[in-house]
């Protein structure tokens, strides 16, 4: 027996995973200088999670979804994340905020479960996931409500508040023609 | 007086070739559980940052033992219980293709192993160490087509004796390349395929003493069908396939290598979004240079984070 031996691989592998966790702990929230804003830090990592969910919801929505209602607001949806990803991106770099660069876990854990069903009441899903994540998104900008932020943010903030309640009134009405998710 | 004879040289002739099989067959007994085995839906690309933990139990309830080129011994036998801790994690893409990487540890043990009346005494510990990198250097969402290409590398470590009959590591290097496939059908029906080459570096500290083992390379394909019946609960029924494999000993085919077809039938919940559970049921039906499985089974958690 030669127990020892395990010894460098095991090694060599608690690195890799440490770099892995470290580099996972890191980018789902915004990276910022020690002198930018909490509140505005907070803004950009809440809006990236829901910009970075649509859009990617909204590419497999593209391909897998049925209903032609579904894929319309999907695309949508999908637009105008980009176009407030845009709007975004300039005024977060000028307040020296680097946006995150993955999703937070537990949309990951929707994200690969859409990908996993392969079609299968993809619409369902898809409406109950985006509902899910525009009310959240709505909860933390209410929290934000108060918060001392730059006159851009401010703005941002409010447009895009209004959108997030826009958009729920049109998935809540396509769920109520499709119904709930199944099983 | 001359079936008595016969059959007094034929239980010699037995006990002779027995001796024979433990002494250079040895590394037969190592086990087959590996990283390549796949499992339904091991080919679907999950976000970026995606974490999973994954771990199995494993049971082999071996009866015969064949050596390559001679007869099945039939009164043998070899019970394998394992435990694997697995963990993946998911990229983001690199060159617009999804990366990952992940590693495996096995550990567990071998006991009750004889061939014929000869004892292979048992074996316990760590198997060798599974570092792996894979990519998809294709997806297509619209045409449920997904493409995998996986590297395992094994370095020699794990729980070796050079001096015992059968051990749970394999004191080598080894490598191997597979090629996955997921093709989905519609909403419920899809099927996985791979096909691997395993290659292997010597041993050169091969039981009874200090003898060299060498190993042609094994080729593997699998193949699932699966069908979802929920967006939770999935079904498959599965085949394996081993070749080649064949083993030297300083030059010498020793009777061992990797044939070997298996069929297989899993079952996979969801529990929550984050926990699957998972059982398999495998039987092999045709072993060439090693010990058969008469039944299998496979338990595994899968954790998302």
């Amino acid at each position: 027996m030669n127990a020892t031996r395990c010894l460098p691989a095991a090694a060599v592998a608690l690195l890799l995973l440490s770099g892995c966790a470290a580099q996972n702990a890191q980018p789902t929230s915004a990276a910022a200088a020690s002198t930018v804003n909490p509140a505005e830090a907070d803004f950009v990592t809440n809006a990236y999670q829901v910009i970075e969910f649509d859009r990617q919801e909204g590419t497999l929505a593209q391909t897998q979804a049925r209903n032609p209602q579904v894929k319309a607001l999907a695309q949508q949806l999908t637009n105008e994340a980009n176009d407030f990803a845009a709007r975004l991106g300039p005024v977060a770099a000028a307040a020296g905020i680097q946006p995150p660069t993955v999703l937070r876990r537990d949309l990951r854990i929707r994200l690969g479960h859409m990908q996993l069903q392969q079609g299968l009441d993809f619409d369902r899903v898809y409406l109950a996931d985006q509902i899910a994540s525009h009310e959240e998104a709505l909860r933390s900008a209410e929290a934000m409500n108060g918060a001392q932020v730059s006159p851009q943010f401010a703005a941002l903030s409010q447009q895009g508040n209004e959108l997030l309640r826009q958009n729920l009134a049109k998935l809540y009405a396509l769920q109520r023609q499709m119904g709930p998710p199944r099983g | 007086m001359r079936i008595r004879g016969l059959t007094a040289l034929k239980l010699l002739l037995r006990a002779a070739l027995a001796g024979l099989v433990v002494l250079l067959l040895a590394v037969a007994a190592a086990p087959r559980a590996g990283a390549q085995e796949i499992e339904p839906y091991e080919f679907q690309p999950l976000p970026a940052g995606t974490n999973l933990a994954i771990g199995y139990y494993i049971y082999g309830h071996d009866t015969e033992f064949n050596i390559a080129r001679g007869p099945t011994v039939k009164d043998s036998g070899l019970e394998a219980n394992y435990g694997v801790f697995r963990y993946v994690h998911f990229f983001n893409p690199v060159g617009g293709l999804p990366v990952g990487f992940q590693i495996y540890q096995i550990f567990g043990s071998l006991s009750a192993g004889h061939i014929d009346s000869e004892r292979l005494g048992s074996a316990f510990g760590a198997q060798t160490t599974t570092l792996s990198f894979f990519f998809w250097p294709y997806v297509n969402r619209a045409t449920q087509t997904n493409v995998n290409i996986t590297g395992f590398l094994y370095p020699p470590d794990g729980s070796y004796d050079p001096h015992s009959a059968i051990n749970v590591g394999d004191n080598r290097v080894r490598g191997d390349v597979q090629v996955g496939l997921t093709q989905g059908f519609g909403e419920h029906l899809g099927v996985d395929l791979s096909f691997d080459a395993m290659f292997y570096g010597a041993n050169n500290s091969y039981p009874p003493g200090y003898l060299r083992l060498t190993q042609d390379p094994t080729y593997r394909g699998q193949v699932w069908a699966n069908w979802r019946w929920t967006r939770a609960f999935s079904t498959s029924i599965g085949y394996e396939g081993l070749f080649g494999g064949t083993q030297y000993v300083n030059g010498f085919l020793n009777g061992s290598k990797t044939e070997e077809q298996r069929l297989r039938a899993n079952a996979a919940l969801f529990l929550t979004p984050r926990l699957q559970t998972m059982i398999e049921l495998n039987h092999d039906l045709h072993v060439v240079g090693g010990f058969k499985q008469d039944f299998g089974a496979t338990l595994r958690v899968l954790f998302v984070f």
